[in-house]
């Protein structure tokens, strides 16, 4: 668990730090108003993505809004004060692309309200832990909008097509458990438990090769911006550039000698 | 979400009324246990036919998904909406005097909710085999017959606890749904939440 103190700001974000440095905990703390999304919220969110990439220390993140909620969606107040061309311009964007960007694995641990921008965030992630009271959803197209942020392509390549197509078009919300049915997450565990579930799993992640990590999840998005046979080949040349590296020789050195591996990240 | 009321704290009820609709009784049901996580004590007037069977649907669902514990306390002549209760409910008591309408084999859901409660062969019992129902609900231990329901109800949960009754209806729902080993590594959770242990 945690072992220092939340560092929560006046931009409602706060982080704190486990598994000896290994994990970096990125905490959405707006409970007024649901964790709502505002744009000091995804740009502050966005710089400690970043920082938390570039810090040789930390392997992989976990993103939370803590035990009650996720985050109920952008703020109205924040969406309908956009134009069409002040909406591509706006920092939400980015903010939403810096986190989905982000090289090592980040895990979603989620309670409650997982609707909207919200959604959008957790389904960027490479893993969702949800707790039993999680409930996700894409609201927008009630709202004459639609999902802006990937939550028209998000649920697809989790869930499949249907789901997919449940949410940005019937705006209909799923528990925690038909998520679970359909690969929208990835565990389920008790309300209360989440940010201890999450830590756990990222823990677990933490311990592996971190270069290879970064590769593998590098490949794994390959296709989001390739064709398959340009994304197999991207596949290929990060698995060549991993064999040059001295993890990849422990790996190895550990298999064979029957014990377990010390990655450094080099 | 429900709000922060403390569990053990004593049942919230939902009083169901011989006027209330099948919309009603879902708004009325959904306010319930959106407003708190406590244990929550259907009662009253449940021999209304079904109005509008979506609606009733929709309703079994609510019941299905709820994270609080459910109790029924029934008396008199039991409908359609009496008979789901008393399947869908975790704990369950009757009067000496219940029965179930006569037509009590057309509850919309009434197969899914016998499967999910009693298993294949007790849904079967009930289906195909019951002359009354509430009687072979309580062969199959799923109700009990007591001369003060309410009164059972009420003991019976200050015997477990809002808290222990809340855990086990979350750990059965998550064996449910889940694959064992996952349902396993939900109830670990659970157990070091119920204890208080660090996590």
């Amino acid at each position: 668990m945690p072992n220092q103190a939340s560092i929560a700001d006046a931009t409602f974000v706060g982080q704190q730090s486990a598994a000896g440095g290994r994990v970096r905990i990125l905490r959405i703390d707006r409970p007024a108003a649901r964790n709502a999304l505002n744009a000091a919220i995804l740009t502050t969110l966005a710089a400690l993505f970043r920082q938390a990439d570039a810090d040789d220390e930390v392997r992989t993140i976990v993103l939370t809004g803590g035990e009650d909620v996720f985050s109920a969606g952008a703020d109205i107040d924040a969406l309908s004060g956009h134009s069409s061309a002040s909406y591509l311009e706006s920092p939400n964007r980015a903010a939403f692309d810096a986190i989905r960007d982000t090289r090592k694995p980040v895990v979603a641990a989620v309670a409650g309200f997982c609707l909207g921008g919200g959604c959008e965030m957790a389904l960027g992630c490479d893993f969702v832990v949800a707790a039993d009271n999680a409930v996700f959803g894409q609201p927008e197209i009630n709202l004459g909008i639609i999902p802006g942020a990937g939550g028209t392509q998000l649920w697809e390549r989790r869930a499949g097509a249907g789901l997919q197509a449940i949410a940005a078009l019937r705006g209909a919300s799923v528990d925690a458990f038909a998520a679970r049915r359909r690969g929208l997450v990835d565990a389920v565990v008790p309300a209360g438990a989440v940010v201890a579930a999450g830590v756990a799993f990222a823990a677990e992640l933490s311990e592996k090769a971190p270069l290879a990590m970064r590769a593998a999840k590098a490949a794994m998005r390959a296709p989001w911006s390739a064709p398959l046979n340009g994304s197999l080949r991207h596949e290929t040349t990060l698995m060549a550039g991993l064999l040059g590296t001295e993890d990849a020789r422990e790996g190895v050195a550990a298999f064979l000698d029957k014990r377990p591996p010390r990655f450094e990240g080099r | 979400m429900a709000d922060h009321e403390p569990i053990d704290a004593p049942f919230q009820t939902i009083d169901v009324a011989a006027t209330m609709g099948d919309a009603a009784l879902l708004k009325a049901t959904r306010t319930a246990l959106r407003r708190s996580d406590r244990p929550a004590l259907f009662r009253g007037t449940l021999d209304r036919p079904v109005d509008d069977a979506e609606t009733f649907v929709v309703w079994l669902a609510t019941l299905e998904s709820s994270r609080s514990p459910l109790c029924l306390a029934a008396g008199g002549t039991v409908g359609p909406r009496g008979l789901a209760l008393a399947l869908a409910c975790d704990l369950v008591w009757v009067g000496p005097d219940a029965s179930a309408s006569p037509d009590w084999r057309t509850t919309p859901g009434l197969a899914t909710l016998a499967s999910r409660r009693l298993g294949p062969v007790g849904a079967r019992m009930l289906l195909l085999r019951a002359d009354e129902p509430l009687r072979c609900l309580g062969d199959l231990g799923q109700l009990v017959f007591a001369p003060s329901p309410e009164t059972a109800v009420s003991e019976a949960l200050k015997k477990i606890g809002g808290l222990q009754a809340a855990t086990a209806r979350r750990n059965l729902r998550a064996a449910a749904e889940l694959p064992f080993a996952e349902a396993c590594s939900f109830e670990s959770w659970s157990h070091k939440l119920a204890r208080g242990e660090p996590l």
